[in-house]
């Protein structure tokens, strides 16, 4: 599993360049994003547009990474069905802000809340 | 009369995390081959077998490479049947583990970061129930197919 690293102006955009998010990759993820955050204060972006699939190891990493930024939001872009299932069911979804296309997180006004984050 | 009934679908697989990994999207396609279901019922099965799979793989065998897992799957008119198999160590106590739904309030250092395997499935089967039989575990459910 990688995690891409871009900036967008003052945004950290990260992609993850997997089809799945599992326990066969979840621990690969908490230590690249700890890695990529360093050094970065402003908004972060984890686009999972690629990731089909995200089992619970996969949350687990996802909350660590949470864990590791709590002083901000974390933003969460382009959830495939079978993810946003996995994070309503844990009501995980309530603790990152989750925008539906990687468009709305960049065009989104830092002072103006997310639609979806509920 | 014509039968709804299907045949029994026999997978093995290795107990590897890497191996239910690599697996498990051809295991949801072949079991819902000839099936017209919701997208729902086939996201159930797919985080439910997860969860299974990879419970067995961490705690039955423990992180050994060695260990086989053998999914039998049945798609009944309102259910998907599972029965899946290993022969690693039994579930202590023969219990279940029925957690209840993870916190997402209070502070952010406090969240879970795990603990929602058998919260998920839980919450995505029905009549699951285990059996130690000649040192195989066996564990069975039903996914709602609607």
């Amino acid at each position: 599993m990688h995690l891409k690293s871009q900036r967008e102006g003052d945004i950290l955009l990260l992609s993850v360049d997997a089809g799945r998010v599992d326990a066969a990759s979840a621990v690969f993820l908490k230590d690249q994003f700890r890695d990529a955050v360093t050094d970065h204060d402003g908004r972060v972006v984890i686009n999972l547009e690629k990731v089909d699939f995200m089992d619970s190891s996969g949350l687990g990493a996802m909350v660590a990474a949470r864990k590791i930024i709590a002083d901000r939001a974390l933003e969460l872009a382009n959830l495939s069905p079978t993810v946003l299932k996995v994070f309503r069911l844990t009501r995980m979804d309530k603790v990152f802000v989750l925008h539906d296309t990687l468009k709305d997180a960049l065009d989104r006004d830092l002072d103006t809340p997310a639609a979806s984050s509920a | 009369m014509i039968s709804t009934e299907r045949k029994t679908i026999r997978f093995c697989v290795d107990a590897t995390a890497n191996a239910v990994s690599a697996t498990l999207p051809t295991i949801i396609r072949r079991i819902f081959a000839t099936a017209k279901d919701s997208c729902a019922a086939k996201d159930s099965c797919n985080i439910v077998l997860a969860e299974v799979l990879n419970n067995i793989v961490e705690h039955g065998y423990s992180g050994q490479d060695n260990g086989m897992i053998v999914i039998d799957a049945k798609v009944r008119q309102k259910f998907v049947c599972f029965e899946i198999s290993d022969f690693g160590d039994p579930i202590p106590g023969s219990v279940l583990p029925n957690p209840s739904p993870p916190s997402c309030d209070g502070p952010i250092e406090h969240l879970p970061e795990g603990g929602f395997g058998w919260f998920l499935i839980r919450a995505l089967t029905k009549n699951i129930c285990y059996e130690r039989l000649d040192g195989r575990n066996c564990l069975r459910f039903v996914v709602p197919r609607v």
